[in-house]
């Protein structure tokens, strides 16, 4: 009886030290987690911009706290890789451009102030440099792009939210590391609007100003340093061509590819699975097949390897991590 | 009874519930909506590295040490493989995976 009782007592005592063996000589550890929960880098309003066909995409709000992380996706590989923290305050609503091969990012808010620093990432080191102070008022909410003009490359921050909505226009020059106010907006003050780059010019639409959507839509030419206004996203005219017009809203995901811009998603009456196709060449708008992730605002939108690809945002109450790539061949199916 | 059976009964309990716990463990069937959240540590420039793999396929592909300003690796295997298990920690917390530089430090982790 003492025998049995002693092995008994060896027995667990090997079965407990082989568990705890177990789990300390693997190479592999790791966990498990409902797919219903996995926020993978899930965030809103995040600030992008893409270098060498690969996006970086960070800062944003997740719905807790504001975000100082920063990322680069590979669209090839479906992966995602941490860089260098953003070295000022967390924030939302900030903005971003490439420009001579590097990234900056500035402006947005801390959830106290409406910020004005600004910040170069350089890829190949990995690191982060602070650079001239934005020189427009302190704001969030401004579209980002960068243009070529005589040949250089310039990054712009226009519109946004300063307490009031803006319509300025503001270009950054890499080299000289300063900022000069260019020709604003002749319409349409906003925050939240989208931009899109064709043929070295900048597409200006959606938003929101005084709880309104903006129809205004223009396109912005830095080498003349003038904006062209385009036809309203709206139907206003008497012919049929915006009949069916209704995808103004803000906060919408927006990118070029082969020519053409798109919108996808923001918030409109609700929140909207909707994308719309923009040809500079007819000013028209076409309806494309709808986003087929939930309907989201504050996503990222952004173009490589001539490949559209929408991801994170938010719903009202939860942040999204997933990633689509929109096909633009496809064909629109309302019941799709 | 005496005070020696009781003690030998619960041991025997405690035994089968150990053995059952063990292969129940063992047994147990991957639910369909459960994703499995993994590190692994991979050599790379002299260093380490690590991926987050999510149901098989590497979500997060760490060549550089989270978080740190300039192209950084792990000194160790082990040192990756604790920044990818506070990774995999966050993700299956609802948290957002990042590591921060103060986290970096707290953990002793050293980098080239």
């Amino acid at each position: 009886m003492r025998n049995i009782r002693s092995y008994s007592l060896l027995l667990i005592a090997s079965l407990v030290a082989s568990c705890s063996k177990d789990s300390t000589t693997t190479d592999k550890v790791g966990n498990w987690i409902r797919r219903s929960e996995f926020e993978g880098v899930a965030r809103s309003a995040a600030a992008s911009f893409v270098i060498d066909n690969k996006a970086y995409v960070g800062t944003g709000y997740d719905g807790t706290n504001r975000l100082q992380d920063f990322w680069v996706y590979d669209v090839d590989m479906n992966q995602w890789t941490q860089k260098a923290a953003f070295p000022g305050t967390a924030r939302n609503n900030a903005s971003g451009f490439a420009a001579g091969g590097k990234g900056y990012v500035g402006i947005g808010y801390d959830g106290l102030n409406k910020l004005n620093d600004f910040y170069q990432y350089d890829p190949a080191a990995n690191s982060w440099t602070k650079k001239a102070n934005f020189a427009g008022t302190a704001r969030y909410g401004a579209v980002g792009f960068s243009l070529t003009k005589s040949g250089s490359e310039y990054g712009f921050f226009a519109t946004g939210y300063d307490g009031n909505w803006l319509k300025d226009n503001w270009r950054y020059d890499p080299v000289a590391d300063s900022w000069t106010q260019v020709q604003s907006m002749n319409l349409g003050k906003r925050t939240d609007a989208s931009v899109f780059v064709i043929n070295n010019k900048a597409y200006v639409c959606m938003g929101t100003a005084n709880s309104a959507n903006v129809t205004d839509f223009a396109s912005y030419d830095a080498d003349a340093d003038n904006w062209t206004t385009l036809r309203s996203i709206s139907n206003i005219s008497d012919d049929s061509y915006d009949d069916a017009y209704n995808f103004a809203g803000y906060a919408a995901a927006a990118f070029a590819i082969k020519g053409k811009g798109y919108i996808a998603s923001g918030l409109k009456s609700g929140l909207s699975t909707a994308v719309w196709e923009y040809d500079p060449a007819s000013d028209l708008w076409t309806q494309k097949t709808d986003f087929e992730g939930a309907g989201r605002s504050y996503s990222t939108g952004f173009a490589a390897k001539d490949r559209g690809f929408v991801v994170l945002g938010t719903s009202s109450s939860q942040p999204f991590d997933d990633m689509w790539e929109f096909n633009p061949a496809a064909e629109y199916n309302k019941n799709d | 009874m005496t005070k020696r059976n009781y003690l030998f009964i619960g041991s025997i309990l405690v035994l089968l519930a150990a053995v059952a716990w063990h292969f129940a463990g063992r047994n147990q069937q991957q639910p369909a909506d459960m994703l499995a959240v993994v590190v692994e540590p991979f050599q790379i420039r002299q260093g380490w590295g690590y991926k987050v793999n999510v149901d098989g396929k590497t979500f997060i592909y760490q060549n550089v040490v989270p978080g740190i300003a300039g192209n950084h690796v792990f000194r160790s295997k082990e040192d990756a493989l604790r920044v990818g298990q506070l990774m995999v920690a966050k993700l299956t917390s609802h948290q957002i995976p990042a590591v921060t530089a103060a986290e970096i430090q707290q953990l002793h982790i050293s980098y080239e």
